[in-house]
């Protein structure tokens, strides 16, 4: 196992340098120059070389990768433009929301995703499999910001049980307002879940393993479970930890729709401010969360299934 | 001893229809579809207001004879804003598929093809673009490039060709290995002529199916960035930014945001529904 | 359940009467099992001989409830040790399956779960319908596994089915199927996907286990030459129906049913040199384009107009011996001239 980490360890290097190198690149996908963008009606001529320079977009490329990355190393993301403060405060500061968002709508989507799918693999053309079957072709074209928007319409508004945004003080506070946008993000995923699951489920009840299973006597829920489930919840977590990036990427615009202070509205924010470093810094860290994700996903199913070789 | 003519004719003879036509997914969700693309394009005929003109004596109506749908905020023809932002979004997002569609394939092929470590460099590289969630990403190029269509059909290229890649190179590591491949290898044809002439086609379907939904995730993206006021630029209406200047009055006027992500919902059902109906009748008998 | 336990030498122990099975086809459904009847005794060892297709493991599943999805009986009745399965509950039908029918599937790989122990796979079984305790139920399954020739079974007990070769993952499927002692085993084509030497021992194994425990067999294949070595009575399948049941012997001896015939000359004979070898012209029938009459006339060379309509059931042309065939007294003759005794 230990030998399995290392490798995937290995693995993720060229990948990190990827995605270092993809953040850096944003700044120079502007067209123009990046420092008059950014500086906008602000920008001197003065100004814009001295930005330029602590910048560092006056040297050559290779040497501002290179400046970059040991940057980035330090754990260094820079300064933000708008805020008298560095990114990385600031990041810490709205981290936490953003993952109590993360995990509360993991969890909603498995509370909903997993019973749905089960029912419907074992009730075979039931009306708990039409529906299952029915969920995933109407919801994938749901816009999530849009879901968020009739939810609050719905549970804050007209029946007022959730407040319609924000994020409160306490932490009883928080997973009272979190409620809503914490399910939103779970309901914008769960039809693709759904869709996973049943069709692994399906695809574990009608193997032969299972088969073989009833004729030695075993009675209908040993075989669900121990032949079953066991099988489907190991492509389970794969199918849960791929579909981390858009679960990640939901609770950025429904940060947005619930006015959460989260990563998500800090990055929207610093678009409308133009504050190029920290949007910057939150890709980056969007996509260090991911990669732990993906991994511990990949160590999970490694786990779980004996027939992955560790060599 | 039957003659053969006398087997074939005592065997149930059963017509069947051309393959396309056999599944009623298909046949319901391109009628839908076509209901939606037909409305979008005469749009002028179903409408007499301009989308884009403001009268701000006229605010905020509620239903009506004279506007079916009510106005917006700036006294522009809700129903026509829809119709029109049909045009736009339906456009923007046809388009941005192909380019994904193509690159993606492209690259897929040789990938899955070559193998070595071209395979291996394509795929880090796809390892890139996948660490990066779908939206964050969009947003960041967008927000680098500037704002417009051409920054968002660049954003959703360069998010979206990878899983076009994987599902190419993933049918060709499995083509490639079958016996048709190795028997015009053995027949002296060129890669490049069994790699396009042979394994594409079959690999094609595939791509096709996914295009479906692609193409509903594409609208998501444009409808999102709409919302967050990154995408198609205003005045020019499109539902995402319909649905967020409708926020604000959801106590009086709900519909006003309601109404068009219902709009973006059908669609995207009738797009699935194509996609769903499309692999139904692909699925090589 | 008293009749389960009734070991009478004249009543079969199965009976299968009329069976129907419906598939889904593109159109609906179609039968794949078509009026099917047969029976099997006490301590007797039946082969199912049919080549794919023709409806004999769907047969085999029908019998103990384990059809796909979409797939059921839509006539005909079932019965095992006197009793109805057909009417049985869940439940009860948990208890036929294991302790009254056992089943050996075709192919280890697919039928093992992958991810289970195959010695759990042994032993879960045991713990219920022997009521044993964890410990108990382990040492049950090595030693079963040590019966089943399986070396090292103890360290063996906790290894995955992929870490087994085939002949060695197709023995634990036989020792799970037989750990609750089933009177009746069903073997769906257990050796098809075996090298020819495990496929003897296989075998070999499954006649010592059959004359140690005196329970019935039913053996599917489409293998003429396994059948002589296990089973006393055929059951010639084709396209869902029985087109011919008798003793091994006199099958192979005087086949009565043109189909057979076929089959037997079709089977090289390393003795006699053979300018070239025999087949059956043409291809068995998918289930949904079976030909109306005797499902095998269009490759058959004795019938004619009259075997084109109609029905053609099983009847008895001499004691112990049915054919389906009204050319039954022709077809004996021309076995008697073509056919190379064994």
């Amino acid at each position: 196992m230990l030998r399995y980490l290392a490798k995937r360890l290995l693995l993720l290097i060229p990948v990190a340098l990827g995605v270092a190198f993809l953040a850096f690149l944003l700044i120079h996908l502007v067209p123009g120059d990046p420092a008059r963008t950014f500086l906008g009606s602000h920008s001197t001529p003065a100004g814009i070389r001295s930005l330029d320079h602590a910048w560092g977009l006056d040297r050559p490329l290779p040497v501002q990768y290179w400046l970059f990355l040991d940057r980035l190393l330090h754990g260094d993301l820079g300064q933000s433009l708008f805020y008298q403060a560095s990114v990385n405060t600031l990041i810490a500061s709205r981290l936490p929301a953003t993952l109590l968002l993360l995990v509360y709508a993991t969890i909603l989507s498995l509370l909903i995703s997993v019973p749905i799918a089960l029912l419907a693999a074992v009730r075979r053309n039931s009306w708990v499999d039409q529906t299952a079957r029915a969920i995933p072709v109407v919801g994938i074209g749901m816009p999530s910001f849009w879901l968020g928007i009739m939810l609050i319409l719905v549970f804050a508004l007209r029946l007022r049980l959730f407040p319609v945004g924000g994020y409160g003080q306490d932490t009883l506070h928080h997973l009272w307002s979190m409620f809503l946008p914490g399910l939103t993000v779970a309901l914008a995923i769960s039809p693709m879940l759904i869709r996973s699951l049943r069709a692994s489920l399906i695809e574990a009840l009608d193997s032969d393993y299972v088969a073989f299973a009833r004729s030695k006597g075993l009675p209908g829920w040993i075989v669900l479970l121990r032949y079953g489930l066991r099988n489907a919840s190991i492509s389970g977590v794969t199918i849960l930890g791929i579909n981390i990036g858009f679960l990640v990427g939901g609770t950025l615009v429904v940060e947005n729709v619930f006015a959460v202070p989260g990563l998500g509205s800090l990055m929207v924010q610093s678009i409308m401010n133009r504050d190029f470093p920290v949007v910057q810094g939150i890709t980056i860290v969007f996509a260090v969360i991911v990669i732990v994700v993906y991994l511990l996903t990949d160590l999970a199913y490694a786990a779980l299934d004996p027939r992955v070789q560790f060599s | 001893m039957s003659t053969v003519t006398e087997v074939l004719t005592s065997e149930a003879a059963v017509p069947r229809r051309p393959r396309l036509l056999r599944s009623r997914t298909l046949l319901a969700g391109a009628a839908l579809l076509a209901v939606i693309v037909a409305l979008a394009i005469l749009a002028p005929l179903l409408t007499r207001y301009n989308p884009i003109q403001q009268d701000l004596t006229h605010i905020l109506l509620n239903p009506s004879r004279q506007h079916p749908l009510g106005t917006d905020e700036l006294g522009r023809d809700v129903w026509s804003r829809l119709l029109y932002g049909a045009r736009t979004d339906l456009r923007v997002a046809f388009v941005a598929v192909l380019f994904p569609f193509c690159i993606g394939t492209f690259v897929g092929a040789i990938s899955g093809y070559v193998e070595g470590w071209v395979d291996f460099s394509i795929m880090r590289l796809v390892e890139v673009v996948v660490a990066f969630p779908f939206y964050v990403l969009v947003i960041a190029l967008v927000f680098a490039m500037g704002p417009g269509t051409r920054s968002i059909y660049l954003a959703i290229t360069i998010v979206s060709w990878v899983s076009y890649t994987r599902i190419v190179r993933a049918e060709t590591l499995v083509a490639k290995r079958q016996e048709y491949v190795l028997a015009a290898r053995v027949g002296g044809l060129s890669h490049a002529r069994i790699l396009f002439r042979h394994i594409l086609p079959n690999v094609i379907t595939q791509c096709i199916v996914f295009a479906m939904s692609d193409i509903v995730l594409d609208i998501l993206a444009i409808v999102t960035l709409g919302y967050l006021g990154l995408g198609v630029p205003p005045p020019t209406p499109d539902w995402g930014n319909m649905i967020a200047s409708g926020q604000q009055f959801l106590t009086t006027h709900w519909q006003l945001s309601t109404i068009p992500g219902v709009v973006v919902v059908i669609t995207g059902l009738a797009l699935m529904l194509v996609g769903d109906g499309l692999a139904e009748v692909l699925r090589p008998e | 359940m008293a009749s389960m336990n009734n070991d009478d030498g004249n009543e079969p122990l199965l009976e299968v009467r009329d069976l129907d099975v419906e598939v889904p086809s593109g159109r609906g459904h179609v039968l794949a099992v078509d009026d099917l009847s047969f029976a099997v005794r006490s301590r007797e060892s039946v082969g199912l001989v049919g080549e794919s297709g023709s409806g004999k493991s769907l047969t085999l599943r029908a019998i103990l409830g384990l059809l796909p999805p979409r797939t059921r009986i839509v006539r005909g009745q079932v019965s095992f040790s006197g009793t109805d399965l057909r009417a049985m509950g869940k439940r009860e039908m948990c208890k036929v399956r294991g302790r009254g029918i056992g089943m050996v599937f075709q192919e280890p790989m697919t039928a093992l779960n992958p991810v289970v122990r195959v010695g759990e796979q042994i032993s879960d079984a045991a713990r219920r319908s022997l009521k044993l305790s964890h410990r108990e139920a382990r040492s049950h399954a090595v030693e079963i596994m040590k019966h089943m020739g399986i070396p090292d079974a103890e360290s063996r007990y906790d290894v995955y089915p992929h870490e087994l070769s085939g002949g060695l993952r197709q023995r634990i499927m036989i020792a799970a199927a037989l750990v609750s002692r089933p009177r009746l085993l069903f073997c769906d084509e257990p050796t098809t996907a075996l090298d020819v030497t495990i496929q003897d021992q296989i075998i070999k194994l499954l006649r010592h286990l059959r004359d140690e425990t005196a329970m019935s067999l039913v053996y599917v294949t489409h293998d003429l030459a396994v059948v002589t070595q296990l089973c006393e009575r055929i059951e010639v399948m084709y396209a869902g129906r029985i087109l011919e049941s008798g003793a091994t012997e006199e099958i192979f001896q005087r086949p009565r049913h043109p189909y057979t015939l076929g089959l037997l000359k079709s089977v090289p004979r390393i003795e006699v040199p053979q300018a070239s070898l025999s087949a059956i012209p043409g291809s068995a029938p998918t289930p949904s384009s079976r030909p109306s009459g005797c499902p095998f006339h269009p490759r058959c060379h004795f019938g004619g107009p009259e075997c084109w309509q109609g029905a053609f059931p099983l009847r008895m042309v001499q004691p112990g011996h049915a054919s389906a065939c009204i050319h039954d007294d022709r077809c004996a003759d021309e076995a008697t001239r073509e056919l190379v005794i064994l």
